[in-house]
């Protein structure tokens, strides 16, 4: 399928034949501004739209088949690959997905330079997805597969796009492998063609991943053995409902209109049989003297002495104690 | 009066503590605190008579030189103490010097004893019983509550549950904290039964249950106390949770175990279990879940130490039945409020034994709550009453149905260890503690290295003095009980003389030789799922593991 020759050509002659090399600037546009029917998939694939003069100039041109170009955007030092797929676009312009003008950070309407490119098959990639919704995916694999169809180069570095279940899912290519020929030298690249070939794909990390933490073991305990229900048994005496003669609404929990059961509620029974001993109440920690303090603080809410206006019945009140301190003075 | 170089005089010590001298100087008044030792009494007398020597002074009940005491031999003695009030002869008694009955309220109090003795309780009763019956026949006094219907009633009527009439239907009860106790303290007779009882929790994790083996013995803190001295803590069959305790029943070796117990003079005083949660703070303090907010003995632990206490009750003639209460105590080892393990022993009132033994309470879910069943067919639950100070600082009665709090069945025990630690059982050496597979398990491996065979038994006399190898060893059966009762005596005497006596026996050198031979080597349990393989296995024939 692919030629070694021309490759060589490519390579040493393109300076002295340029006929052999295509390299146009254009006007880039996203696929979704392209004018007549809108074309989603073309959004979410490798494949940019060039316009018919390509074609005749790339016709003329001794190249390679399936074709590949690079895109440069060389104001931002930026460069991918892609394939094409039709050559519709008005002149002097080129579509290209929307992820691809997000790697290459082109604006609309910036300036992009495609030059016809000779890419190895890839091996291998290592890709990453940028959200970690991606796990949630049943079937990585057919997705993939199914997505990838769209493409026809993978470049490290590129942040693909792709959608599935309505959803938009972006991947980073993080590295790429050509399929090494051991009888051919191979120009350093960072992109592969990915038509018809058999792709191994690894996963990194979704970015934003945390590794979920193992779950403590937990050891099983009596307490899951007994099942113990901690809800009293309570029953209410009068069940039903109220009603009022002017047809409103009774309101629920009205205090007037529920009985106040006179009846404590028992927790329910622990029955274990004989030679058992549970130990695994909720435990209550021991406040320090909690209830008394609040006793206290209450007390102090009425601070200060009473009065009596009736004199007399306070000196009364007084005497016996005056009379006892007489009474231990003397004794001592 | 006696010459100025040894002054002769009678003190009264009246209740404002006025020493009153009179002498050849004349009469004088020297007021004295009645806890101030003799010596101050001696100065203040010295310097009110001007005395040069005060060694010279002598004290009496009466006034003759010849029956005084010199003062310098009651140093160290306080005023009170010199029973100087008594004017009577030896023989005669008043109210100063009358004993204090053993029940005396205030002393008990004073002393802050909550409850009891049950001797003391049993003085009480006799005498109040002695006093309203004129019958010269023996009549015992105690009376243990039973709950149950009385069969067999004469009312006429049919049995019950087709007929009752007010005589044989119990009466209604009402609850209120037992005023004494079967025992009022639990010696732990060395600090080291506890910590081997709780290094199980300590490498596993997970809560453990053992028998007291002990004696009783008078308890002299307590006016006729009795008090349980511990000498072993045998753990039975079980499994252990983080949060409760099962036990493997029926227990097929008790008889034996209580046998060799019985050989070293001990019987089962109590049951210990822990309960204890690391707080995980990492300090190795544990969790305080019992206290004056939660509980101390929860309903369920209340139930099963009333069936354990109506199991080993405690015989008695001063009851009808033969029978009163129980000497079985019941140690909690849990944390107490500084986060430390701690041990707190309690009983269950005897309100609370016969309740559980005619079946009308139950535990609840709640563990500071007991509830009281309904009626039915198979029993009959009489009404149920209990008094408590309410808000107003007043005393209310309520019904105990459907429950109450649990605090009416406690009855408290004090504990501790002794100052001089004379345990009977003193060998030093570790034996595998039975019943614990996951820490080493007891066999004849283990008792062969115990013993030191290998050495001629040059330990022997040391590595017997241990409970658990003396159970392990009476349950191999290789000594007959005259045999057993002689390795219990150099248990606990470690004489030469002993060991000596006791490895002539052909009994002992049964065992020797079984221990030499490894009957059990014949099986070898496989480290994994330890299944006992025959010999010839290389691997084990279940999970097909290498043989060590």
């Amino acid at each position: 399928m692919m030629a070694y020759g021309p490759y060589d050509d490519f390579e040493y002659g393109m300076q002295q034949n340029p006929n052999r090399g295509f390299s146009e600037t254009y006007r880039c546009y996203s696929v979704a501004m392209m004018p007549g029917n809108e074309r989603p998939i073309a959004n979410f694939g490798g494949k940019i739209f060039l316009p018919p003069s390509a074609l005749a100039k790339l016709a003329s041109l001794n190249i390679s088949y399936p074709m590949l170009f690079e895109l440069n955007n060389s104001n931002k030092q930026r460069h991918s690959h892609a394939g094409v797929l039709e050559f519709i676009a008005e002149e002097g312009r080129a579509y290209l997905p929307h992820w691809m003008m997000q790697t290459l950070l082109l604006e609309p309407g910036d300036l992009v330079e495609i030059k016809n490119a000779d890419l190895q098959l890839g091996s291998y990639v290592k890709i990453q997805p940028q959200t970690p919704d991606f796990l949630d995916i049943s079937d990585p694999k057919a997705v993939l597969e199914n997505a990838l169809r769209n493409f026809s180069t993978l470049t490290k570095g590129d942040v693909i796009q792709i959608s599935y279940n309505e959803k938009i899912y972006e991947i980073m290519v993080l590295e790429v492998k050509p399929k090494l020929d051991p009888y051919q030298e191979h120009p350093p690249s960072d992109g592969v063609s990915i038509v018809e070939t058999d792709l191994e794909v690894d996963f990194a990390p979704p970015l934003g991943y945390v590794e979920p933490k193992p779950l403590p073991k937990r050891q099983q305990t009596m307490a899951d053995k007994v099942k113990i229900d901690y809800t009293p048994s309570t029953h209410t005496l009068f069940h039903g409902s109220g009603q009022r003669l002017n047809g409103k609404a009774v309101k629920e929990g009205d205090s007037d209109s529920t009985v106040k059961s006179g009846e404590k509620s028992a927790p329910p029974a622990l029955n274990l049989p004989f030679g058992k001993l549970f130990f695994g109440y909720k435990i209550i920690p021991l406040s320090d003297k909690k209830t008394t303090n609040a006793d206290e603080e209450n007390d102090k809410l009425f601070a200060g002495s009473g009065q009596t206006l009736r004199t007399r019945k306070r000196n009364q009140d007084r005497a016996p104690s005056t009379s006892s301190a007489i009474a231990s003075s003397s004794s001592s | 009066m006696a010459p100025s170089t040894s002054t002769t005089f009678d003190c009264i010590a009246s209740h404002i503590h006025i020493v009153r001298i009179r002498s050849e100087r004349g009469t004088f008044r020297i007021e004295s605190d009645p806890n101030d030792d003799i010596t101050s009494l001696k100065s203040k007398i010295a310097r009110q008579l001007k005395l040069s020597d005060s060694i010279r002074i002598l004290i009496s009940n009466d006034p003759k030189p010849s029956t005084a005491t010199p003062i310098s031999d009651l140093v160290g003695k306080t005023l009170d103490q010199l029973e100087v009030r008594c004017k009577h002869s030896s023989n005669g008694m008043c109210d100063y010097c009358m004993p204090l009955e053993p029940y005396d309220l205030k002393y008990l109090a004073e002393k802050g004893i909550k409850h009891m003795s049950f001797h003391s309780y049993l003085c009480k009763i006799r005498k109040e019983f002695n006093k309203n019956s004129r019958n010269a026949r023996f009549i015992p006094p105690l009376e243990e509550p039973d709950f149950r219907v009385k069969e067999n009633c004469s009312g006429g009527h049919a049995p019950w549950p087709e007929g009752i009439c007010t005589s044989c239907q119990p009466g209604a009860i009402t609850l209120q904290p037992q005023s004494f106790r079967m025992v009022d303290h639990v010696e732990f007779s060395s600090p080291s039964h506890i910590e081997d009882f709780i290094n199980y929790w300590r490498s596993t994790g997970l809560q453990r249950f053992g028998y007291m083996y002990g004696r009783y013995e008078p308890y002299p803190d307590v006016p006729l106390g009795i008090k349980a001295v511990v000498e072993a803590i045998y753990e039975p069959p079980q499994e252990g949770e983080v949060d409760g305790i099962s036990l493997t029943l029926p227990w097929n070796e008790e008889k034996t175990i209580d046998d060799a117990a019985d050989a070293c003079g001990l019987t089962k005083v109590g049951m210990i279990y822990t309960d204890l949660t690391d707080d995980e703070t990492g300090q190795g303090k544990v969790i305080c879940k019992r206290h004056i907010n939660s509980y101390f003995l929860s309903s369920q632990e209340c139930c099963y130490a009333a069936a354990m206490q109506s199991r080993y009750f405690n015989p008695t003639r001063y009851s009808p039945t033969g029978k009163f209460g129980s000497k079985f105590v019941t140690c909690i080892v849990s944390g107490n409020k500084d986060g430390g393990v701690d041990v707190s022993a309690y009983q269950v009132s005897n309100t609370c034994v016969a309740m559980v033994t005619a079946d009308f309470v139950e535990a609840s879910v709640d563990p500071g709550i007991v509830r009281v069943k309904e009626s039915t067919n198979q029993r009959y639950v009489p009404e149920v009453f209990y008094k408590y100070k309410n808000e107003y600082g007043l005393e209310v009665q309520e019904s105990a149905k459907p429950c109450f709090p649990v605090e009416y069945f406690l009855v408290n025990v004090t504990h501790g260890f002794p100052f001089k630690p004379n345990p009977l059982f003193t060998s030093s050496d570790a034996f595998p503690i039975e019943n614990r597979d996951k820490l080493g398990k007891q066999d004849l491996k283990t008792l062969r290295r115990h013993l030191a065979i290998d050495r001629g038994g040059s330990k022997l006399i040391t590595a017997v003095s241990n409970f658990h190898v003396l159970a392990y060893i009476k349950q191999l059966n290789q000594l007959d009980d005259d045999e057993f009762s002689q390795l219990v005596k150099l248990a606990i005497s470690h004489i030469e003389a002993d060991a000596f006596a006791l490895v002539e026996m052909p009994g002992w050198q049964k065992l020797l030789a079984l221990i030499e031979s490894g009957q059990e080597a014949r099986k070898w349990s496989c480290q994994r799922c330890t299944f006992d393989n025959p010999l010839s296995a290389s691997v084990c024939q279940i999970c097909e593991y290498l043989k060590e």
